[in-house]
């Protein structure tokens, strides 16, 4: 009968298990300050690798010689510069 | 007889004491409170998607995915940083400043202390229903104030700067002006009866204020403006799907409503605002079914029957009776929610065209302007209200004093951050790129590639349309000589 589990004695016994819970413990500090790190270093990321794809870009346009089209399709055939980043977009990959 | 009696006995040796039978209502009502937090968090996610789709829908084609992926990834930023500092500001900067240890506001003892990212309240805890589903309904609040400042900046600035900027305003900014004026404990309420209570200013408001600052750094998208600083207009590659992700932010609205409200029948009577003060829940679903249609009606006729800014209109209108929703009658709402829409078309297109700043979506005037109008309101109309746990009236001084502090509290560090990462040379992406599009940058691909292209067009401001290209060249000539676009030529 599900009312005569003991419901009082197994939450205590799930609170103690929880995966570095329930709080204040040093397993709770460590992974908090490991996911502050995650969080900053993640923005950090975005932030190199977004330039580098902008530059390279930029770079890519001024050498080419005149300005694109605004809206335009890059010049040559597939991507306009090997990706530095995301999914590929070959369908065969 | 005798065996009758000794049965009743027996069953009432088995029923439950008045303390267990408390205990059950008790845990009872705190679940339902919880189950009633998390579907307002379920519902309010649609408002994510509507932004997503009517920022998306509003950008030309070759931005349309270096659109939406903002929306995404401001996800992705806003929830750690709203977990690990954001929340915590909230629970402890009540007095204005941070409070003296844990000790948190007389109100609610402790709540400080169970903010930080270690407490038992921010992690499984089986003893507490509530402390985790009210972190998610004020994270996806947070969310929505980047969403705002996400469409007025399309199609020019760099990903990773509106990243910056947005953990800036979710989880900190906007939260810092929640603490002070939207909690029973903040400062502006119980010294002087701030009432914001759906939240016009302290999320529409701040965030419109923010990114006014942000804009003034980021400048228009080159060909925005012509030679005499004459605006001009972009064609959204979709209006369609613009349309759609208002009516699906419209719709998430009533999950944002909901959650501003709670009830505990246990320890009070009824449904109260954020503040602790009685409403109901039918009292705010009125005020805001009916401010969409106040404001569709205000934002048609402002507009003409622009179909944009009929449906920026509803959002306007209900942003401008939020801060009143829980005291106004339907009809004073209807009044006043059409004088929103006129107000965020009125206050757009002065934007745009006086003050020369490229807000894409018209973020500023629907959710600046007009949060700070609903605030503005509520002093006229609710003065004398009692607000919050120390009963103090409501009144047009307090709703200033709201708006003098929350004023600079946004915008200063919107425009000083935005500032900063225009030195560094992290705002805005290159002429070039801007030029191309920034899905080519971003992504290295088209991302409608079943369509044939056909010309950009642009609409001058005497109302033809034109293909874009020869303007653009134009402009982005004079920006690589250092020509700002929509500076004014003497002569």
């Amino acid at each position: 009968m599900i009312d005569s589990f003991p419901y009082d004695e197994w939450s205590d016994k799930i609170a103690a298990f929880w995966t570095f819970g329930p709080e204040n413990s040093t397993g709770t500090y460590i992974m908090t300050v490991l996911g502050i790190i995650l969080m900053v270093g993640s923005i950090i990321g975005w932030v190199w690798l977004e330039n580098r794809k902008l530059q390279a870009q930029a770079m890519l346009l001024r050498a080419a010689g005149g300005m694109p089209a605004p809206g335009g399709i890059p010049p040559g055939p597939g991507p306009s510069q090997p990706p530095l980043a995301g999914p590929s977009t070959n369908p065969g990959d | 007889m005798a065996s009758m009696l000794a049965s009743f006995t027996s069953l009432l040796a088995q029923a439950p004491s008045l303390e267990e039978v408390n205990a059950k209502v008790d845990l009872d009502s705190q679940v339902l409170l919880e189950v009633f937090y998390f579907f307002t968090v379920v519902v309010m996610w649609l408002i994510h998607v509507g932004f997503m789709a009517y920022e998306a829908g509003a950008a030309r084609r070759k931005n349309v995915m270096s659109t939406a992926i903002k929306n995404i990834l401001t996800i992705a930023v806003v929830t750690p940083s709203f977990y690990y500092f954001g929340w915590y500001i909230y629970g402890c900067f009540e007095p204005g400043g941070p409070a003296q240890g844990h000790a948190g506001p007389e109100q609610f003892p402790g709540f400080c202390g169970q903010t930080a990212p270690w407490a038992a309240e921010m992690g499984p805890d089986l003893q507490n229903h509530l402390n985790a589903v009210f972190f998610l309904a004020f994270l996806l609040f947070s969310w929505t104030t980047g969403s705002i400042m996400s469409g007025a900046v399309i199609e020019r600035i760099r990903l990773s700067a509106y990243l910056i900027l947005t953990v800036l305003l979710g989880s900190a900014v906007w939260i810092m002006d929640a603490a002070w004026g939207w909690s029973s404990g903040g400062w502006l309420v119980t010294n002087y009866g701030f009432h914001d209570s759906i939240a016009s200013l302290v999320v529409h408001g701040v965030a419109g204020a923010f990114t006014l600052g942000v804009l003034l750094n980021l400048g228009p998208r080159i060909g925005k403006y012509d030679m005499l600083g004459k605006a001009r207009t972009f064609r959204g590659h979709n209006t369609h799907l613009t349309l759609m992700g208002l009516m699906l932010i419209f719709t998430g609205f009533y999950g944002f409503y909901a959650a501003c409200l709670f009830i505990t029948s246990t320890s009070f009577p009824g449904w109260l605002n954020i503040y602790g003060s009685p409403t109901t829940l039918g009292a705010i679903a009125f005020v805001i079914t009916i401010g969409f249609a106040g404001g569709f009606t205000g934002g048609w006729f402002a507009s003409k029957g622009d179909p944009f800014w009929t449906l920026s209109g509803g959002l306007a209108g209900v942003i401008s009776v939020s801060a009143g929703a829980d005291v106004y009658h339907p009809s004073l709402a209807y009044l006043l929610s059409f004088t929103g829409g006129l107000v965020a078309v009125w206050s757009g297109t002065w934007i745009e065209r006086k003050l020369r700043i490229d807000d894409a979506v018209g973020a500023v005037a629907v959710h600046g302007v007009c949060g700070f109008y609903g605030v503005f309101l509520v002093g006229i109309f609710a003065g004398g209200y009692p607000t919050g746990l120390n009963n103090v009236e409501s009144s047009f001084g307090g709703q200033l004093m709201g708006m003098m502090a929350f004023l600079p509290l946004a915008f200063i560090p919107g425009y000083v951050a935005a500032w900063l990462l225009k030195k560094f040379n992290l705002l805005r992406v290159p002429a070039e790129v801007e030029l191309e599009g920034l899905d080519m940058a971003e992504f290295q691909q088209d991302f409608f590639p079943e369509f044939e292209r056909v010309p950009e067009g642009i609409v001058l401001p005497d109302g033809e349309e034109v293909e874009s290209a020869p303007i653009l060249l134009e402009d982005f000539a004079r920006v690589t000589n250092g020509n700002r676009p929509g500076t004014r030529v003497p002569g």
